[in-house]
């Protein structure tokens, strides 16, 4: 048990989906700096008026403090993002950002706590060695201690346990009240926006109500679990984005889907090029399919290469070799494809669930 | 055999570190329902609440026994001193934030109809702390009508000092 435990503690792997994610998070806590700029600016120093402070009052942040600490985020969160003493600079932000939600509890937002305890776990990992300002692709010494990451996985589950847990203990979630009130209260913007009446009258009868509150609660309380298992990891990551793209059309979360989006790198496997991509060199769509998936390719997960028009014997044309050697074309490529691709991960299920059906139609 | 005994160097550290982190985390999530916007526990779209604020002013009763409450509509009164100038009041010029509901309307809850009750509480306290020059009003009073997810409004009514 110790031996695993100082296995898992020591464990390294390789630093560019680190790289990647410091990038986003240094983009996602320039903007919450500058929108607390622009708060700065339209409503003054929060300290002048009725706020409400976790601290004692001698602690609060004056007026140039807190400016000055402003100023410092948002020259931190740059430097986080081009890679110059990120992981410092990722602390710094961090601390600062709880220091200020401490200063003042009005300004306390889950997502924004969130993306500053994401920020501070990146600090614990090597995000640094790669992505960076100099050298951003060199793989002289991109491999490093793989524990905070690990921490990160387990941060993300926290946050949905901690939200399905308390609705899972609330009655008035679990009988699909809370889920009545807001079709009540936000009911007509759907109708507004053009959804039927007779359909949101149907989605509002207690029936369906229980159903989509147990649906909540389920989805929050899978995607906690599963993502913390291989098998059942890429699920719950779908999963997982299509309940926050949802959540993200219907309720105004500030930065929240894209924190936890970012944060799903933290489940990303750091293997390097373990994926081939092949493409037909002399057609202008091969040429097109293996430039996208170049540019797609954040995470560095495939190598692509065209075949040579003498060797080519293939009429299709990209060839997938998956990360456990199965060469494989068509549509199972395509939900390979997706799968390691952040941008195309949502095609993933639906492309995988059809070449599965596809696949038995041909054999039987 | 001891934990420690098993772990060498770093691991070391970083098993202190994520001791202290998961600790840390996991007391607050713990707690979070102590605290009435439960700030740290991640509990996101907790309560479909709604409330209605209204804010009245107690001022001397022209009859000269007690005192008369007077609405302030959209958290605004006027007052004059005893050399006749008139002062104006804005609930609004002390409290600015967006977390806290506004008066005379009925609005959804943001974090639950306990986390607005506190801050709605906690606003009353600072604007009578900061009315000055205002001679007639003895009291603020905030009357509350909270609906919690859709059950019947409960009333709830704070009063602040206004100091003189």
């Amino acid at each position: 048990m110790i031996k695993r435990i100082e296995e898992w503690l020591n464990a390294s792997g390789r630093t560019e989906v680190l790289g990647v994610m410091r990038i986003a998070i240094g983009c996602l806590l320039f903007t919450q700096a500058f929108d607390a700029f622009g708060e700065l600016q339209r409503v003054g120093y929060f300290g002048d008026n009725f706020h409400m402070p976790l601290i004692a009052d001698r602690f609060v942040a004056t007026r140039a403090f807190y400016t000055y600490m402003l100023t410092a985020r948002l020259i931190l969160a740059v430097i986080v993002a081009l890679g110059i003493q990120a992981r410092p600079a990722l602390f710094l932000s961090s601390l600062m950002g709880i220091y200020v939600l401490l200063c003042d509890k009005l300004e306390f937002h889950h997502n924004r706590y969130a993306l500053l305890l994401y920020a501070f776990i990146l600090a614990l990992t090597p995000c640094d060695k790669s992505w960076r300002l100099n050298g951003r692709r060199q793989n002289v010494d991109q491999v490093g201690p793989m524990w905070g990451v690990w921490l990160g996985r387990l941060q993300v589950s926290i946050i949905y346990l901690g939200s399905g847990g308390s609705k899972l203990f609330d009655p008035d979630w679990r009988d699909g009240t809370m889920v009545a009130q807001r079709f009540v209260r936000y009911g007509h913007e759907a109708i507004d926006k053009g959804v039927p009446q007779f359909f949101m009258d149907f989605l509002a009868t207690p029936l369906m109500t229980g159903l989509i509150a147990k649906g909540a609660i389920f989805s929050e309380l899978f995607i906690a679990f599963g993502l913390q298992f291989k098998r059942t990891r890429r699920a719950a990551l779908w999963w997982g984005m299509i309940f926050h793209l949802m959540i993200e059309t219907t309720s105004a979360v500030e930065l929240f889907t894209y924190v936890t989006l970012v944060a799903y790198a933290f489940f990303v496997t750091p293997d390097v090029g373990a994926r081939k991509f092949e493409f037909d060199g002399s057609r202008w769509q091969g040429k097109f399919l293996g430039r996208t998936i170049r540019l797609l390719d954040w995470f560095s997960r495939f190598e692509v290469s065209a075949w040579s028009t003498e060797t080519a014997t293939s009429k299709h044309l990209c060839v997938l070799t998956r990360r456990e050697g199965t060469r494989v074309t068509g549509l199972d490529a395509w939900a390979g494809v997706a799968e390691a691709t952040p941008l195309l991960f949502l095609a993933w299920a639906p492309t995988f669930i059809l070449a599965g059906v596809l696949r038995r139609r041909a054999k039987a | 055999m001891p934990f420690q005994a098993g772990l060498h160097g770093w691991a070391i550290a970083r098993a202190s570190v994520v001791i202290l982190y998961l600790g840390v985390q996991g007391a607050l999530i713990a707690t979070a329902g102590s605290r009435a916007d439960n700030a740290f526990g991640f509990r996101m779209f907790n309560e479909s609440s709604s409330l209605e604020a209204h804010l009245f002013r107690e001022v001397d009763s022209p009859s000269g026994h007690g005192t008369v409450r007077v609405e302030a509509h959209d958290g605004k009164w006027r007052t004059k001193d005893d050399a006749g100038k008139l002062h104006r009041f804005d609930w609004y010029d002390r409290v600015k934030s967006g977390a806290v509901s506004p008066l005379d309307q009925n609005v959804h809850a943001s974090y639950g109809a306990a986390a607005q009750v506190e801050r709605l509480h906690a606003a009353l306290d600072d604007v009578a702390a900061h009315v000055s020059g205002d001679s007639e009003t003895r009291a603020l009073v905030l009357i509350l009508d909270v609906s919690k997810n859709g059950r019947p409004p409960e009333r709830a009514e704070f009063t602040a000092k206004v100091a003189q």
